[in-house]
């Protein structure tokens, strides 16, 4: 098997497609993010990353809350969209035709669309050059009760979709089921 | 449209399936994680979040460098038995049949079979309570050339796949291109 270099390349695949909610000035703003990762469990922490000059960062900056809601396939041009134009200059909730809703913090806007919505609060802001990494604390989850099976989040009912780079850019649907996590390696063992 | 609280809840879907190496004591070792995500670009850096008792840990403050293997569906059962032992108790290289090599980094395994494998060196460990933040700079890329596309990495040839509590998936076809399907909003509200 032969393989290629690249020199360093943020090459994780694949990578999740979520829109982070923000307050500026006020206004609440959205924005598309892949770049982002659960950082613990217990206390349930996310990390996004975001350019320095970005309208979303502003919000962040100006109240140290955050949300991230998690679109399904449905809303795939919206969220792209939200990726195209700066909130500096587009009202995007109203060319998106979003539902604003807020749970606990008062400055972290959910999109009533989106399936899954995490509201979060600041823990850290670490520069890593032209992104800062902004690590937040989850403080409330919901999850739209169609997308529940047994009480439980379903991921054929959210129907989230991944992003990827590569020859073009693009959105993946998420598909269908591989094996049971933790049972599938069990009884495995080359010899 | 009702919604239902649960909580704080790490519900950040989808997780990708990734396989992290290490050296500990001087010798090989692989766990799966999922709680995996890209932190910067420029420079490249991702973030692991590893509970505190993994053996992994162990490697990558023994040595400061750790890798991201990025496994395709092929290897499914692979990923989950390296998530289901400790390399404590087990020589998950040889239960597995990895091929190991190394690039850059000394102490950075890397497994042939991975269509996609990162070299790290540690910038940041955070204690995050549960979980260390590892945070690592990318010091090198491998694709296998199988899986490029006009010598650009191919999701659809990769065929990584997605962790959910209970499941892995595919991923599945892709439906969109970026940052073009959404210029058909523009003047909606």
């Amino acid at each position: 098997m032969s393989k290629k270099e690249f020199g360093p390349q943020p090459w994780l695949f694949p990578n999740p497609a979520v829109l982070v909610g923000t307050m500026f000035d006020g206004k609440s703003n959205f924005a598309p993010y892949a770049w982002c990762g659960i950082t613990g469990g217990e206390p349930p922490t996310i990390s996004v990353g975001i350019r320095h000059e970005r309208h979303t960062l502003k919000g962040i900056h100006q109240n140290k809350t955050f949300s991230v809601n998690v679109p399904s396939a449905d809303m795939i041009k919206e969220t792209d969209y939200c990726g195209t134009v700066s909130g500096a200059k587009t009202d995007k909730v109203k060319e998106c035709g979003f539902k604003v809703y807020y749970g606990k913090l008062a400055a972290a806007p959910l999109i009533e669309q989106c399936p899954v919505n995490l509201e979060c609060e600041v823990l850290h802001m670490l520069n890593l050059g032209i992104h800062m990494l902004v690590i937040g604390k989850i403080v409330e989850t919901h999850v739209t009760e169609d997308c529940l099976t047994d009480g439980q989040p379903d991921i054929m009912k959210i129907r989230p979709f991944v992003y990827s780079r590569g020859p073009s850019a693009r959105y993946n649907a998420v598909g269908e089921v591989l094996g049971q996590a933790f049972v599938i390696g069990k009884d495995f063992k080359k010899k | 449209m009702t919604k239902k609280k649960l909580g704080p809840q790490p519900l950040l879907w989808p997780h990708p399936t990734t396989i992290v190496g290490s050296h500990v004591d001087g010798k090989p070792d692989f766990a799966a994680v999922a709680w995996t995500g890209v932190a910067a670009s420029s420079p490249p850096a991702i973030t692991i979040a590893l509970q505190h008792h993994r053996y992994s840990l162990k490697g990558i403050y023994q040595n400061k460098t750790f890798s991201i293997n990025i496994p395709s569906r092929d290897l499914v059962k692979e990923a989950d038995y390296c998530g289901l032992v400790s390399g404590a108790k087990t020589d998950k290289v040889k239960d597995c049949g990895f091929k190991v090599f190394y690039g850059t980094l000394a102490t950075a395994p890397l497994i042939e079979e991975c269509p996609v494998n990162l070299e790290l060196e540690v910038a940041h460990i955070i204690n995050m309570g549960s979980h260390a933040l590892v945070i690592g700079r990318v010091v090198e890329t491998h694709v296998s050339e199988d899986c490029l596309t006009d010598g650009q990495p191919d999701i659809n040839k990769v065929r990584p796949f997605i962790f959910t509590p209970g499941k892995y998936h595919a991923v599945g076809e892709a439906f969109a291109d970026t940052f073009k399907i959404g210029k058909e909003i523009k003047g909606k509200g």
